[in-house]
């Protein structure tokens, strides 16, 4: 976990910042396990028991002090027992409970934070610490507990003990989480630990709560909250340093006068001032009694129908706010079985909704929208849903100009394929899951503001940390060549393949249609090296071409592998390596999202075992059976 | 909310001061704006030439969809309509646009230069109340009462060229200038023995507008189905118009047909009134020192309503603001403020205030240089619908900045699409812009049956939200509840009738009632909270009676739904209600109250409920206002007492029930 504990660091900081600023009668305790020494009241009554678990952080709101102790955390030596940890929580949250009944009020939640390396210390009794009559579960169930479990993969260096650990590990972790209310997450590395917490948690509030209304003949009683809401940026306020006085308030008023462009000097008198709107080239002046009328009033808040469309009517790109999405209120069974009718009918039909929605009323006046109503069908976790799209009006429609076609200028077939290797070298999901999924990942810019905050809150003089170094901005917005060994070879490909010229094109139009085979004029008169962008693109080394060097089919670009051994005389390797790849792929593979790749390997297989009239067609056949099994 | 309201009413007045911190998106959205605007030429005057030879006063035959006009209506009474609904959307959109409405082949002269059968109707100037009100005017007292028609002569289009010519020398020399010519006539030159002169004539004048770069559209006026023949005009409409700012071509028009086809011709024209602007030129960085260069568009963006400003109340004269930072402790005028202050409000938490200079602030907001960085490739399907913080911006390459750019872009986009992946990037829109995660997601090119692009073939740059901004209602246990209902096959079924009964059909002009409901298509209707806006500002700006307000046609048509799918709904209301439930609703909750009354005796899940929270204890101490809503209503259930009302009312309720007062 050492690696670990830096990025969790931050993470917790910019936790205990944000309970600081907001949410601020929310308490917090920290725990750590695995640490050099051992401080808890548990090992206080049984010197033997509960060793190398520290309270770091008792339960309470925190404050300066919290944000010091997290922020200079160490390392610990000590062996971490998870069950343990769990168990000295419990017991921290009952004796804190007992003396303030208001912690009863829900939500309590254990976040435990581990790779699981490490082995339970005690194994006797196990079963009956965690889940007989006086055991965990029993307590967590008891006092409401949800317990969050973020499991960090083991890294690549992890050995055979680390790994047999995990798993012991993980079956006893999984017959607790059997008993009691959790929710389970991934951090596939340790720079995953950064996202482990939102700066707010807003609760999900129904900002319409009605009737679904069919041509007013049938309504479905729904809900609908928020899907998207842009979450702001911390306000700052200008501040003084003119006075020293020790009642000084340091603060700054923005001051507005009125002038008449007729007359620079004179101001005119707020009494005098009237609320203008622009007609044209006219001014408008409105009372403020007028300017009621300059609303819509659209009557009742509503959700009504229009009637459906073909989903390829409403498309992705012409949305235009964020959307909302609509469940069946959970008070009426009936209405959730028409909601689900209806999304499970438009999912099977490939349609939409469309729908007038009127989310808020101020005062009678506000705004109408019309939705695209999508179908969300039920998971395991939610139940059937709508999300409310908003689509433009005719206002919102900018721009209806005509560009230029595409076709006529593609480029060579065999270029492409080195545009084919740049998207399987930076494959985001090479690794068995994506990387940067919205839903995991924080707003970084955010995160750096928080962070640093907390660190001028510990110590004014902390300079702004330099983007490179900074944790947040260099896994998030920066380019990870780190997670994608092969990318940088792919680039040099296709800088070499399509050669972007450093300067402005000479003619308007200089591209040819390359489809001919000729080199395209304009690149020849300004050679690659003359300028400094483009010669940094000749620093790759001409070595790192993804065919001298590959020594084994990867999961990143299997296909390409596997050509480039059978290219260098490695066929029997070729062949061996690729099928396991594809079960790879399958068996590692997130909801599907692998199985395209792993489809191109089996016909990347079959044409290379019919080109070499190989036996291998059996083989290939019944993977491909299995494979659809799996879909 | 009350925040949307406030930019909408005060902007540039101090409440917006309020908001500039937290407006970090609005802001962004303005600057946007203002880029756009910067970019493209700084206004438009437009003038709008139509004919008013006897054959334009035929009966166009067709309705427009808006109810602008009908089939009754002249085609010159149309070109007047289209004239004034383009000008009111440039009032929404751009009011420092200039227009002028000018007839020709009138009987009627009335002009600066005198030139023969030329009636200058409004002079080049931005659209007012008062003057879409003389358009108005000028319909229902009927053109041909006004300026009368004169016998079909070429003298009149060349009159009309050079008075548009002369009317456009006068406006601002940096303005986009246009001509639309409004004409039923394909040859206007005529078949006699002079027409050659008068052909050639013409043309001289077509081409003076074109050497001073002014964009001649032709809009012809022929009833649908009737063929045009643009050989001559396409003369007229030159070569000027061929080239926009990217050296694209705008297609020509062929036939009438083109027009009327589309949607009616005002939105065919509003169409070519516009113009494609580039709002941003960056490169798309894929690696260390391997770019290319892209163009970005804005195709959507909110129109919001004008803002308000300050007039002096007695002239109603545009007021000038300055403004001043002061400080509370000394008074004085602070020229600039170095400092900022973190949190805002720090009584109203436990963080204690950090000071620290302002230009800090900047270094940790804009921590990239401007442009797209390549991350990445993810399959399609990973971008989900409501992976979306904003609207979509398109893009499209830039061969002129970096040549071959094309090709690589193309050859990106190609692979993309056939692999349906997309691409991550991090984007920063300018030097002062915080970078953030987008996806590029390739869009293949489409046309309408008349070959007209409908979709452009680029790429659409998804603003992608992030953990904080995405919320989880369908996965929220107080939300969705701890269980929910699936729907059986013949429900499903029922529903699917139902939407296939009631699908929209796209718009076709000139229709037969089909039985179907009213056609429907994206981005066709108007914004009712726009129109409203800028209707009452017309009539409080004419002196006049607030009119009605038109919703725009964004109420759904009951009664054609009824007719259309009413036996489909019931019977999927019956399929998921039954044939007595029939309105989940009220009706349906005091069923299920009712229910619960019958029945009295002990209850072990009430009695569990009410022993898992010491209610009695809290309601003594007060603290029942510590409870969420659902707790407090699982006690009145399980009392079976009544569970609706706010929350004060529901304490005050269990308060009674345990007998604390």
């Amino acid at each position: 976990m050492h690696k670990a504990i830096p990025y969790a660091q931050k993470s917790l900081t910019n936790f205990i910042s944000s309970r600081m600023l907001v949410r601020q009668s929310e308490e917090v305790g920290l725990i750590m396990y695995g640490t050099t020494g051992t401080k808890n009241r548990l090992n206080d009554s049984d010197p033997d028991d509960y060793a190398f678990v520290t309270v770091v952080e008792e339960l309470r709101c925190p404050d300066l002090s919290a944000l010091i102790t997290v922020a200079t955390m160490p390392a610990g030596q000590g062996h971490a027992d998870w069950v343990d940890a769990l168990m000295v929580a419990a017991d921290a949250f009952i004796s804190a409970k007992a003396e303030r009944p208001m912690l009863a009020k829900p939500p309590v939640r254990f976040v435990l934070v581990s790779d699981l390396a490490s082995r339970i210390g005690k194994v006797e009794n196990l079963e009956d610490v965690l889940s007989g009559p006086q055991s965990l579960t029993t307590a967590l169930n008891e006092h409401k507990v949800t317990l969050e479990v973020v499991l960090l993969d083991l890294g690549p260096q992890a050995d055979d003990a680390a790994h047999a650990n995990r798993l012991f590990n993980l079956q006893w972790l999984e017959k607790l989480l059997e008993g009691v209310k959790h929710e389970q997450r991934s951090a596939h590395e340790p720079a995953d630990l950064l996202h482990l917490f939102r700066f707010k948690d807003v609760a999900n509030i129904a900002q319409y709560s009605g009737p679904l209304s069919l041509g007013g003949l049938m309504n479905i009683r729904v809900k609908a909250a928020k899907k998207v809401h842009s979450e702001q940026f911390p306000s700052t306020t200008s501040y003084s340093e003119q006075s020293n006085r020790p009642d000084a308030t340091h603060s700054v008023q923005r001051q507005y006068e009125y002038k008449l462009p007729s007359n620079a000097d004179e101001e005119v008198p707020v009494e005098q001032l009237k609320r203008g709107f622009r007609y044209g080239s006219q001014i408008v002046p409105m009372d403020e009694g007028d300017r009621v009328h300059l609303g819509y009033f659209p009557g009742e808040k509503a959700l009504e129908l229009m009637g459906f469309v073909e989903a390829a009517r409403v498309p992705a790109h012409r949305y235009i706010e964020q959307a909302w999405v609509a469940l069946a209120d959970k008070d009426f069974d009936q209405s959730g079985r028409a909601l689900a009718a209806l999304v499970q009918a438009l999912d099977r039909l490939g349609y939409a909704a469309i729908l007038r929605f009127v989310p808020r009323l101020l005062k009678g006046a506000g705004s109408v929208h019309i939705c695209a109503g999508t179908p969300l069908p039920a998971t395991d976790s939610h139940p059937d849903a709508l999300l409310l799209q908003p689509l433009p009006f005719r206002e919102d429609i900018r721009d209806e100009a005509q560009f230029t076609t595409f076709s006529g200028q593609d480029p060579r077939l065999s270029d492409l394929d080195a545009v084919d290797l740049l998207i399987d070298a930076m494959d985001m999901t090479s690794s068995g899951y994506e990387r940067l999924r919205p839903e995991d990942t924080l707003d970084p810019l955010l995160q750096r503001f928080v962070g640093h905050m907390a660190a001028l809150a510990i110590d004014r003089d902390t300079p702004v940390p330099p983007p490179s170094e900074d944790p947040w901005v260099s896994t998030v917005l920066e380019q990870r060549w780190d997670a994608m060994p092969a990318a940088q070879g792919a680039l040099a490909a296709v800088a070499e393949r399509f050669p972007v010229a450093s300067a402005p094109a000479a003619t308007k139009r200089a591209v040819e249609p390359a489809a001919n085979g000729e080199a395209r004029p304009g690149n020849e008169a300004q050679p690659m090296a003359v300028d400094g962008a483009i010669a940094d693109s000749l620093v790759f080394d001409p070595l790192a071409a993804p065919a001298s060097r590959v020594e084994a089919v990867g999961t990143s670009a299997p296909v390409e592998d596997f050509e480039a051994l059978l290219q260098h005389g490695q066929a029997d390797k070729a062949f061996r390596e690729l099928p396991v790849v594809v079960f790879t792929l399958v068996d590692t593979s997130i909801a599907g999202r692998n199985y395209d790749k792993a489809m191109r390997c089996v016909s990347a297989l079959r044409g290379a075992s019919v080109k070499a009239e190989e036996s291998k067609k059996e083989e290939v056949k019944p993977e491909e059976d299995d494979f659809a099994g799996m879909d | 909310d009350e925040r949307e309201f406030l930019i909408q009413w005060e902007d540039g007045h101090e409440d917006t001061w309020e908001l500039e911190d937290h407006a970090d998106f609005d802001e962004e959205l303005q600057e946007e704006e203002e880029h756009h605007d910067y970019i493209g030429p700084p206004r438009e005057n437009c003038i709008f030439l139509i004919d008013c030879q006897p054959d334009m006063n035929r009966p166009c035959g067709i309705d427009d969809r808006d109810g602008e006009y009908n089939a009754d209506t002249t085609f010159s009474e149309v070109a007047v309509v289209v004239a004034r609904e383009i000008m009111k959307a440039h009032i929404i959109s751009n009011s420092r646009d200039s227009f002028a409405v000018v007839l020709y082949g009138t009987r009627k002269s009335e002009n600066e230069h005198n030139h023969e059968n030329v009636y200058v109707f409004q002079n080049l100037d931005e659209p007012s109340a008062e003057r879409i009100k003389a358009l108005t005017g000028l319909l229902d007292s009927g053109l041909e009462e006004l300026v009368g028609n004169a016998d079909k002569s070429p003298e009149h289009l060349r009159n009309a060229l050079w008075t548009a010519h002369q009317l456009l020398d006068v406006g601002s020399s940096k303005a986009d200038k246009r001509v639309f010519i409004f004409t039923c006539d394909a040859n206007p030159a005529g078949h006699s023995i002079t027409a050659d002169k008068y052909r050639g004539a013409i043309l001289t004048r077509a081409n003076d507008l074109h050497e001073k770069h002014v964009a001649v559209e032709v809009l012809p006026m022929v009833p649908p189905g009737t063929p045009f023949d643009m050989a001559f005009w396409s003369h007229v409409q030159g070569a000027a118009v061929a080239d926009d700012e990217d050296g694209d071509a705008v297609p020509a028009l062929e036939t009438g047909d083109t027009f009327w086809y589309a949607k009616g011709l005002y939105d065919a024209v509003r169409k070519k009134a516009y113009r494609k602007r580039t709002s941003g030129r960056v490169r798309w960085a894929l690696g260390p020192g391997m770019e290319l260069a892209v163009a970005l568009y804005t195709l959507l963006m909110p129109a919001q309503k004008g803002a308000g400003m300050w007039v002096y109340g007695a002239t109603n004269e545009e007021l000038t603001i300055e403004s001043a930072n002061i400080c509370q402790d000394t008074g004085a005028v602070m020229q600039d403020v170095a400092k900022v202050q973190f949190p805002k409000s720090p009584e109203k938490c436990r963080f204690d205030p950090v000071v620290f200079p302002k230009d800090d602030l900047r270094a940790l907001k804009y921590v990239q240089s401007p442009g797209l960085k390549l991350l990445g490739f993810k399959p399609a399907s990973c971008l989900r619908p409501w992976h979306r913080a904003r609207q979509s911006t398109f893009v499209y390459p830039n061969e002129r900045a970096l040549a071959g750019s094309t090709v690589l872009f193309i050859a990106l986009w190609a692979r993309m699409h056939a692999r349906k992946v997309v691409a991550v990037c991090s984007y920063a829109r300018s030097r002062s812009a915080s970078p953030r995660l987008v996806a590029l997601v390739p869009a293949q090119e489409a046309t309408d049956l008349d070959g007209n692009q409908v979709e452009p073939p680029g790429m659409h740059m998804v603003y992608l939200p992030t953990k904080e901004d995405l919320r989880d209602p369908e996965a929220d246990p107080r939300f969705r509840g701890d269980a929910w209902q699936t729907a059986d096959e013949a429900q499903v079924e029922a529903a699917m009738a139902m939407i296939r009964k009631l699908r929209l059909p796209e718009y076709v002009p000139d229709a037969e009632p089909s039985g179907e409901l009213p056609a429907w298509e994206l981005g066709a209707l108007a914004s009712p909270m726009l129109q409203r806006h800028y209707q009452v500002l017309e009539a409080y700006a004419l002196g006049e009676e607030l009119p009605e307000q038109d919703d725009m046609g964004t109420r759904p048509d009951n009664v054609a739904i009824g007719c259309v799918g009413g036996a489909e709904i019931a019977a999927f209301r019956e399929a998921v209600y039954g044939p007595e439930h029939d309105e989940p609703g009220q009706q349906g909750a005091v069923r299920k109250a009712a229910a619960k009354r019958k029945a009295p005796e002990p209850d072990p899940a009430a009695e569990a409920v009410l022993a898992a929270m010491n209610y009695k204890a809290l309601a003594a101490d007060g603290q029942l206002n510590t409870l969420k809503n659902d707790d407090l209503k699982a006690y009145l259930r399980a009392k079976h007492l009544k569970v609706g009302g706010k929350k004060d009312e529901l304490i005050a309720r269990i308060m009674e029930a345990e007998g604390v007062v």
